[in-house]
């Protein structure tokens, strides 16, 4: 009874992650529209929160001056004007002088969500009607803001958010990151999305009317939770305004990751969903067919050690396709498909790891300093928000 | 502006106890402390105030609960009963309540914290929750202690174990008030009839109440599209409030408030009343301003029902206003300038039930608790509040009978010449000289 109960809930592990890859797949990047020059294209303020060098920054912030939508300016915000990529904008700015560019200096708040914190002092200077935040560490196409403006215009959605796909691999550890944000994430966005209209915003990327904002007085009505994303899209949510995902993906420029950093990414991550969605958080586990095919062994005596490895196999099939159509750039290596196998198994192994970690762990350490975390990520632990004293 | 010389304490447990005290915030010695707060409280009491407000606003929405709801409600409200008035009789003996409070104080240490920071500078000390001023009350020291009640009729629990002989004085909102204060056995040089303290930026100066005037007078050419109010109380208007004669014209739109409750438990209601209004809104009859306090969930989810009734556009063109921020003091501040152009005020009768005092009708929503029981038999017994008069799908009927027959204009007048609307000046008066007049007329009272 025991065995088939385990093995029924391996098959469904290993259907669901099929399922993210067929959705995937089923719309997976499209090629580059044109610019029908006859619409109107509302302003679009695209904001760039910052704090020091990524991989492949110069690159990736080029992508933004060479997007071929005709109504567009760019705000970078960083802590302080010292920030390392200063030069890096400077140099792009006296290349694109044709594209409005402002940089300001915000600041930073411990009390408060670092990037929030940004983005609301980058609210004022701003001049669009739409507002398009992106992550520094990501690269687009030519053609992204035009698909996304176009999917605002189709849906009336006052957000539109994106699935990430992650690429530049270049060691073991970043490979497993990009084939976890390509798969895993992007499955669960689009999935979620497509089956059952639920959103799932990653804040790599997302669309956001500013009027729609303005109800909220801006993002600064975001501040005291560090998970931003999920919060912004939940509240947008609540209040009856329409959310859209036309699957115009981003990508993530991951190329010199660690194991470390990748592991303290993904348990930042998971500690982040079991304080969103505990219930769904507990479930996770069930997403990871390698993990729970580590019992066959001891649950099947004889035949156990096969099936772990039939288990394993498949699962480094399904990533491996995800790869080629997905993850796999022009530059990527050929020796990334020789690590791929050992990268499936060692990701889905530490993954494991990581799924305990946010039991014991409310503290996140990002952007240089430790931020503890209650309920629905609410920064400051499990205190209550009523520090309103002076009148 | 009058110098700063109280403090001025108040708790937040829904927003009541808090609006009580903001309107004082000119007497008060390094701004209004709002204890129990995670700032202003030691962690260890901190803890018992986190859980007092989680049974508060638990209790405020137990009623929704399936099933258990009624009899949990009903369980609690035994807990909160107040003894009918009648027939007079000592009501001095302690309940249960005050025996908790009593112990909460001499074995938990509750307000410890507080009374810490106080003995630094002996200043009076005005309090608009009974917990800080039982506690405050209790520690020798040359300090006076003033404690504000905040319904027009309250429980044992606001008094301590023995009343007698104590050294709190009590601000009296209403004579019914005082009546119980008597009743529960605190000696009559120990209450100040003041009235409860509304905000002056609503009432203008002590002298003439400029402001309260000038927006009633305004809010009766609205009230009474027919003239029917004015056909019985035209002199006494013209007299009481300054003017000359009444304009045939009404100055601009009929605004209704919706005042959702601290803990949001009102937030239900929105949705039947704004589709009901949905078509008067959208043809002008109406403008409508729900407040939402300064809950987020409360304030999203009145958005949606907003939205999801496509009535988002009417935001832009101020047919419809939510008022709302994380801020309480700038929510307060808000909710003040919008009761400036308030024609009703839809509200449970909670500490709102005095600012019928300012010429506003209040439609009473249903009350949650004794207290507001009672705050609603007080609004009817003065004529100020109006029960709503049929279901909420149908507001959109009966709203607009109650304002072509006068009757929303009769309560606007019996509030304010019924209620006590200088309570913040009597209260400065207080702590400035050691006395206030009662006053004689409606605009000295």
């Amino acid at each position: 009874m025991i065995k088939v109960f385990f093995l029924s809930i391996l098959a469904v592990s290993l259907f669901t992650t099929g399922i993210y890859l067929f959705f995937t797949l089923r719309f997976r990047p499209k090629k580059n529209i044109t610019v029908d020059q006859g619409h109107y294209f509302p302003r679009v303020s695209i904001f760039k929160p910052m704090k020091n060098m990524v991989d492949d920054l110069a690159e990736n912030l080029e992508s933004y001056f060479t997007l071929n939508y005709p109504n567009y300016e760019i705000i970078f915000g960083m802590d302080t004007l010292q920030d390392a990529t200063i030069p890096f904008i400077h140099s792009l700015q006296s290349r694109f002088p044709e594209i409005p560019v402002s940089i300001i200096a915000t600041g930073h708040s411990d009390e408060q969500n670092p990037k929030i914190f940004k983005l609301a002092r980058m609210e004022s200077g701003s001049q669009g009607e739409l507002i398009w935040v992106t992550d520094a560490n990501t690269c687009v196409a030519a053609d992204t803001l035009n698909r996304l403006v176009l999917e605002y215009r189709r849906s009336s959605a006052h957000v539109i958010f994106s699935p990430i796909r992650g690429t530049g691999s270049r060691s073991l550890a970043s490979l497993m990151e990009n084939m976890s944000l390509s798969l895993f994430t992007s499955g669960n966005i689009i999935t979620a999305w497509k089956a059952f209209k639920q959103q799932i915003i990653v804040g790599k990327s997302m669309l956001i009317e500013k009027a729609a904002l303005g109800h909220f007085g801006g993002f600064s009505y975001f501040s005291e939770f560090l998970a931003e994303d999920f919060v912004i899209g939940e509240a947008f949510e609540n209040s009856g305004f329409k959310l859209s995902c036309d699957c115009t993906w981003i990508d993530n420029v991951s190329r010199s990751t660690t194991f470390r950093s990748f592991f303290l990414r993904m348990a930042r991550w998971a500690k982040l969903r079991l304080r969103l969605k505990p219930v769904f958080y507990v479930m996770e586990i069930l997403l990871n067919p390698v993990a729970l095919s580590l019992a066959l062994p001891f649950l099947l005596p004889g035949r156990g050690w096969l099936a772990l490895a039939a288990a394993w196999t498949l699962k480094i099939a399904i990533e491996l396709v995800s790869y080629i159509v997905l993850s796999r750039g022009e530059q990527e290596p050929w020796r990334n498909f020789l690590m791929l196998p050992l990268a499936v198994i060692l990701k889905d192994l530490i993954l494991l790891i990581v799924y305990f970690v946010p039991f014991f762990s409310r503290t996140i350490v990002w952007q240089g300093g430790n931020i503890t975390i209650g309920r629905r990520t609410s920064i400051g632990g499990r205190g209550e928000r009523i520090v309103l004293e002076g009148a | 502006m009058f110098k700063a010389n109280a403090w001025v304490i108040s708790v937040l447990m829904g927003l009541g106890h808090l609006r009580a005290a903001y309107p004082l915030r000119d007497l008060a010695h390094e701004g209004i402390i709002l204890y129990g707060s995670q700032r202003s409280t030691p962690l260890r009491e901190y803890r018992i105030w986190r859980r007092l407000r989680k049974i508060y606003y638990f209790s405020s929405n137990v009623g929704k609960l399936p099933l258990l709801g009624k009899p949990l409600l009903n369980l609690l409200l035994a807990v909160q009963q107040i003894q009918p008035y009648y027939p007079r009789r000592d009501l001095s003996g302690p309940n249960t309540a005050v025996r908790y409070l009593d112990r909460l104080i001499s074995r938990k240490g509750l307000c410890s914290g507080l009374l810490e920071r106080l003995d630094g500078t002996p200043l009076p000390r005005i309090h608009s929750f009974y917990a800080t001023a039982m506690a405050a009350a209790r520690r020798p020291g040359p300090a006076e202690d003033y404690l504000l009640i905040c319904d027009s009729d309250f429980n044992r629990v606001w008094v301590p174990r023995d009343p007698r002989s104590g050294r709190l004085k009590y601000l009296a909102p209403c004579t019914q008030v005082r009546n119980r204060l008597l009743a529960y056995g605190v000696p009559p040089e120990r209450i100040f009839l003041t009235g409860f303290p509304l905000p002056k930026e609503n009432i203008g100066g002590r002298e003439d109440l400029e402001i309260l005037r000038e927006d009633l007078f305004r809010r009766l050419l609205r009230l009474d599209p027919k003239r029917k109010f004015f056909s019985y109380h035209l002199r006494s208007v013209l007299g009481w409030l300054s003017q000359e004669e009444v304009p045939q014209a009404s100055p601009g739109h009929f605004n209704l408030t919706f005042a959702i409750g601290g803990a949001g438990a009102q937030c239900d209601m929105a949705l039947p009343i704004l589709r009901s209004l949905q078509q008067s809104v959208l043809a002008d009859r109406v403008r409508i301003t729900v407040s939402a306090g300064i809950n987020k969930k409360v304030y999203e989810r009145l958005l949606g029902f907003i939205n999801r009734l496509n009535l988002g556009g009417e935001m832009a063109s101020g047919r419809i206003g939510l008022v709302y921020d994380p801020d309480v003091y700038a929510y307060m501040d808000k909710f003040n300038r919008v009761l400036r152009t308030t024609d009703v005020l839809w509200t449970k009768p909670s500490e709102l039930s005095f600012y019928c005092a300012l010429g506003i009708p209040i439609l009473m929503a249903p009350p949650i608790g004794t207290h507001e029981e009672l705050n609603r038999c007080w609004l009817r017994e003065i004529h100020a509040g109006v029960d709503t008069a049929g279901p909420l799908r149908f507001t959109h009927e009966w709203l607009f009978d109650l304002l072509e027959n006068g009757r929303l204009a009769e309560a606007a007048w019996d509030g304010f010449l019924k209620v006590r609307k200088l309570g913040t000046y009597k209260i400065e008066d207080l702590i400035r000289t050691g006395a206030c007049s009662e006053g004689n007329s409606p605009l000295e009272q």
